[in-house]
């Protein structure tokens, strides 16, 4: 019981900093000077993108975890985490498509932030489906593991492409590059969706043990002694 | 070309409404599958 | 393994999104006849309006090189002087490069209408002194 009141803590406390962020951002920040009212997506667009690159930073270590220790309890944790960061990662190329329309004048280009994001969306969105169609649960653990860390070769790599390579994308901005004003809901909506992110991968890691549990897989050598 | 953007508030909606639909239906639905679970032992 | 690795190294050559004016000048030959993406800054004072046939002309450079471009049609609403351009169309021989689709860019640079690269936060705390009697 205590477990799900901490659970639920989190997610209130995350949705309610989410409300407070958005209204910043929506209603109180200012417009930007040549973006106008169009640059309010990047209140909610990059906390989404810093929360996907570290929910799968976590679906990494917790993939490393379970090939290491054989526990049930990590592959639960990377099951949760795979599902919320292909979540993410999807509105995070929504959220983008929308703000690139009246900023760039397309919804997408295969520059390569746009295009390592993509490769990160599908490769990912592949591990779950293998997950989905392997039946022996020791087997869709460690397979899904080690295609996970396969594939998160490419997650710094989203992260510094812009950096390395001529892009349409902007480069990430810092507290000097942003007015005072719009870093506090963006500030806020990150921990909010930290917070939110939190609650949902404990509770998605319980739907994913209990349903190993009623698939009966057998105790792994770890934990039967 | 006053090289500022005029309006666009529909892409603004159009964005937030999407995240947040979809993270309260995904919240809705890790909360039906968890009382599911508890239902049948 | 090695597949992830080739795979990346592929990757990493297509990962050539646009030229910045010296680079296609340095390209030589194969800049001519195929489409490619041209990337700068709109040139100050180069932008041409014929407003009777929606023909749009300016020049791109990057501070060393540049490449006069013809468009056509209403550029999206944040294209003005030295803003990022990325292009795609293609380079003739006569030297001007053809526009079939134009992109602007924008920086990693937010501010409010009429702030100049200045924090308004930052400005109040260096006058609060200044405003004590």
């Amino acid at each position: 019981m205590s477990r799900e009141r901490l659970a639920l803590g989190f997610g209130l406390l995350g949705i309610a900093l989410l409300g407070w962020g958005s209204y910043l951002g929506l209603f109180v920040a200012p417009p930007d000077r040549y973006m106008g009212d169009v640059q309010r997506i990047m209140y909610v667009h990059v906390p989404t993108a810093w929360l996907a690159l570290v929910v799968f930073t976590l679906a990494f270590i917790y993939a490393v975890l379970f090939l290491v220790h054989r526990s049930w309890r990590w592959d639960a944790l990377h099951e949760a985490s795979l599902e919320i960061g292909v979540l993410f990662t999807g509105l995070l190329c929504i959220q983008g498509a929308l703000w690139g329309k009246p900023t760039w004048g397309v919804y997408w280009a295969w520059d390569p932030r746009l295009t390592t994001v993509a490769v990160m969306l599908l490769s990912f969105t592949g591990i779950l489906s293998l997950r989905h169609f392997l039946d022996d649960p020791l087997r869709r653990a460690s397979w899904s593991a080690a295609t996970t860390i396969l594939a998160s070769a490419n997650v710094p790599v989203v992260y510094y492409s812009v950096r390395w390579w001529n892009s349409l994308h902007q480069l990430q901005s810092t507290p000097k590059t942003v007015n005072s004003s719009m870093v506090e809901p963006l500030r806020i909506n990150a921990f909010g969706l930290l917070f939110l992110t939190i609650a949902l991968i404990m509770a998605r890691s319980w739907i994913a043990e209990s349903r190993r549990r009623k698939a009966m897989a057998p105790p792994l050598a770890k934990e039967s002694s | 070309m006053s090289g500022m953007i005029q309006g666009g508030w529909e892409f603004v909606w159009a964005a937030y409404g999407i995240t947040f639909t979809t993270l309260s239906l995904y919240c809705f639905s890790l909360w039906m599958r968890l009382r599911a679970d508890k239902n049948e032992p | 393994m090695g597949v992830a690795l080739v795979s990346m190294g592929g990757l990493g050559e297509n990962l050539i999104f646009y030229w910045t004016p010296t680079e296609m000048k340095a390209a030589g030959e194969k800049a001519y006849g195929a489409t490619v993406r041209l990337g700068g800054q709109v040139v100050e004072g180069s932008i041409e309006r014929d407003e009777k046939s929606t023909k749009l002309s300016f020049r791109v450079g990057d501070g060393e090189t540049q490449f006069p471009v013809d468009a056509q049609g209403m550029p999206p609403a944040m294209f003005r002087e030295k803003i990022g351009v990325v292009i795609e169309g293609t380079l003739l021989r006569s030297g001007r490069f053809a526009s079939n689709r134009l992109m602007v860019k924008h920086d990693n640079e937010y501010r409010a209408p009429g702030e100049e690269d200045v924090d308004t936060k930052a400005l109040m705390k260096t006058t609060e002194g200044l405003a004590a009697p």
